[in-house]
């Protein structure tokens, strides 16, 4: 299993229930490489501080919000994608 | 205050302070959903709109479809700027370091990490103070070698350097002194003294890893109540400068040199000033006082403080939503008064003619002409209504004793 873990550079903040996740410690900050997000992001980039794979993502997602494995695995890919094109994600 | 007032104030407070979210009963709740048009309102005029979704969330309040979309695209627009502005002024200070420049951060980052949340506290420029004249040359000649640019503008006190990039256009505020002169020279000699030779303070915004170069905590205290001042004394000012104070003092209220920033507002003539706001932020923002000694009496006289609150609801951001708030009237009789804030705006307007007393009774002329020709064209406000409003904030600028040197709060 691949382990990854969110770039530290990135910081999720948070208004409300308005998430986003900012390189706001990345000295070459660009606006693009914010990604907005919502609850289930947060969640996920929460246990990205640690070393996880897709698995263990969704073993939580499927906890929390209980949906299908694989509709939350289809989810998660769709995300850790997201982080991958704002290099939020470190492999 | 209406009610709608007072819970908005509970709302930002809640904002800063989520876990004080059950202090807010069933009724609250139900009160807050139903004036939820007239808090947008107020958020809006004072530039809150982050800091009221974040209550509004804490608190549960049910929003439909189209408010929550209206909240959601404002509070990510102002952190979108804010972002932004937090690139720019890392940007400044690699300019300032490395050109090795003596400066002092005010506002903006330096008053962040009084936040939870920086989103919660909109900044639209940055503000830097460079007190050495060869610096000051020298960084603007730099700034505009490297695409900056200026624009006529009024203040006297500082300059102001724009640049553009990624399609939005940045401010960036240089300024030689921390206030624009106010009417009492002898205040403006003390402010200088004060700040003159004082060393910079390392600050840091661990969320950015930025480090700069700011005020130490006293003067920096002073500096935003000063700032506050120079406000009040204007248009006015809004909600966002008082949860400044309540953020700053919550955040470095027990760092503050008490004797020192109490012989400061002595000296300045700011005691009552001082005790005023901070018992606004006290009674209205739950700004805890117990441990700032600087404060001494009380400050219970609920009308006058409601006057002052009023006022600052009025102002919205800066005092910049009422036209009608333009004038301020400074002590002595009521003709003298009219003269003296005639002369203000007289050297306002024409800040380099005004150095010749010879061409003085021109450029009253001048003035008054362009006040009258302003009020009907462009601010489209009766002059009789713009100089009533004047008289009304004068009660209240009276009431704060201003540069009353040694003068004690607990004359109240």
């Amino acid at each position: 299993m691949i382990q990854m873990r969110g770039n530290s550079l990135f910081s999720l903040q948070s208004i409300g229930d308005v998430y986003m996740l900012v390189p706001l410690q990345d000295e070459k900050f660009h606006i693009e490489r914010i990604l907005s997000t919502n609850e289930v992001g947060a969640l996920l980039w929460n246990m990205l501080k640690n070393d996880c794979t897709e698995d263990t993502l969704a073993d939580a997602v499927v906890d929390e919000y209980e949906i299908s494995r694989e509709t939350a695995l289809s989810d998660i890919r769709n995300f850790l994608e997201s982080l991958k094109k704002i290099d939020a994600l470190i492999p | 205050m209406n009610r709608a007032e007072t819970l908005f104030l509970r709302c930002i407070r809640l904002s800063s302070h989520p876990e004080e979210v059950a202090s807010f009963t069933d009724a609250d709740r139900a009160e807050t959903a139903e004036v939820l048009g007239a808090l947008c309102t107020i958020a809006e005029k004072h530039s809150l709109i982050s800091g009221l979704y974040e209550g509004l969330c804490l608190l549960d309040i049910p929003l439909n479809d189209e408010e929550r979309r209206y909240y959601r695209d404002r509070v990510t627009a102002g952190a979108l700027s804010c972002y932004h502005m937090l690139s720019f002024t890392r940007k400044i200070l690699h300019i300032l370091e490395s050109e090795h420049i003596d400066y002092f951060l005010l506002k903006g980052v330096s008053l962040l990490e009084c936040y939870p949340k920086l989103e919660l506290r909109p900044f639209g420029d940055m503000d830097i103070l460079v007190p050495d004249p060869g610096d000051f040359k020298r960084l603007k000649k730099h700034l505009l070698s490297c695409g900056f640019y200026t624009e006529s503008s009024f203040a006297e006190h500082h300059l102001e350097m724009y640049y553009s990039e990624q399609g939005r256009k940045f401010l960036l505020e240089i300024h030689h002194k921390v206030i624009a002169g106010q009417a009492n020279s002898d205040f403006n000699r003390q402010v200088k003294k004060i700040f003159d030779n004082i060393s910079p303070r390392t600050g840091n915004f661990p969320a950015a890893r930025l480090n700069y170069q700011t005020l130490p905590i006293t003067e920096n205290a002073l500096y935003l109540l000063l700032h506050m001042l120079q406000h009040f004394l204007g248009s006015g000012f809004g909600i966002k400068l008082l949860w400044d104070w309540t953020a700053y003092l919550e955040r470095h209220g027990e760092e503050i040199e008490q004797k020192k920033f109490l012989s400061y507002l002595k000296k300045l003539g700011l005691t009552r000033f001082c005790h005023t706001m901070t018992s606004l932020c006290h009674r209205y923002m739950g700004l805890d006082i117990r441990n700032l000694t600087f404060l001494t009496g009380s400050f219970d006289d609920n009308v006058y403080l409601e006057a002052f609150m009023s006022d600052i609801f009025d102002a919205g951001t800066f005092g910049k939503t009422d036209n009608a708030r333009m004038l301020i009237m400074s002590g002595g009789g009521k003709l003298s008064r009219y003269f003296k804030e005639l002369h203000r705006q007289m050297k306002k307007r024409f800040q380099r003619l005004c150095s010749i007393p010879l061409l003085w009774p021109i450029l009253w002329v001048m003035t008054g002409i362009c006040f009258l020709w302003n009020n009907y064209f462009v601010r489209k406000t009766k002059t009789s209504e713009i100089l009533a409003t004047a008289r009304e904030r004068q009660n209240l600028i009276d009431e704060l004793a201003l540069f009353r040197r040694g003068d004690d709060s607990d004359e109240r």
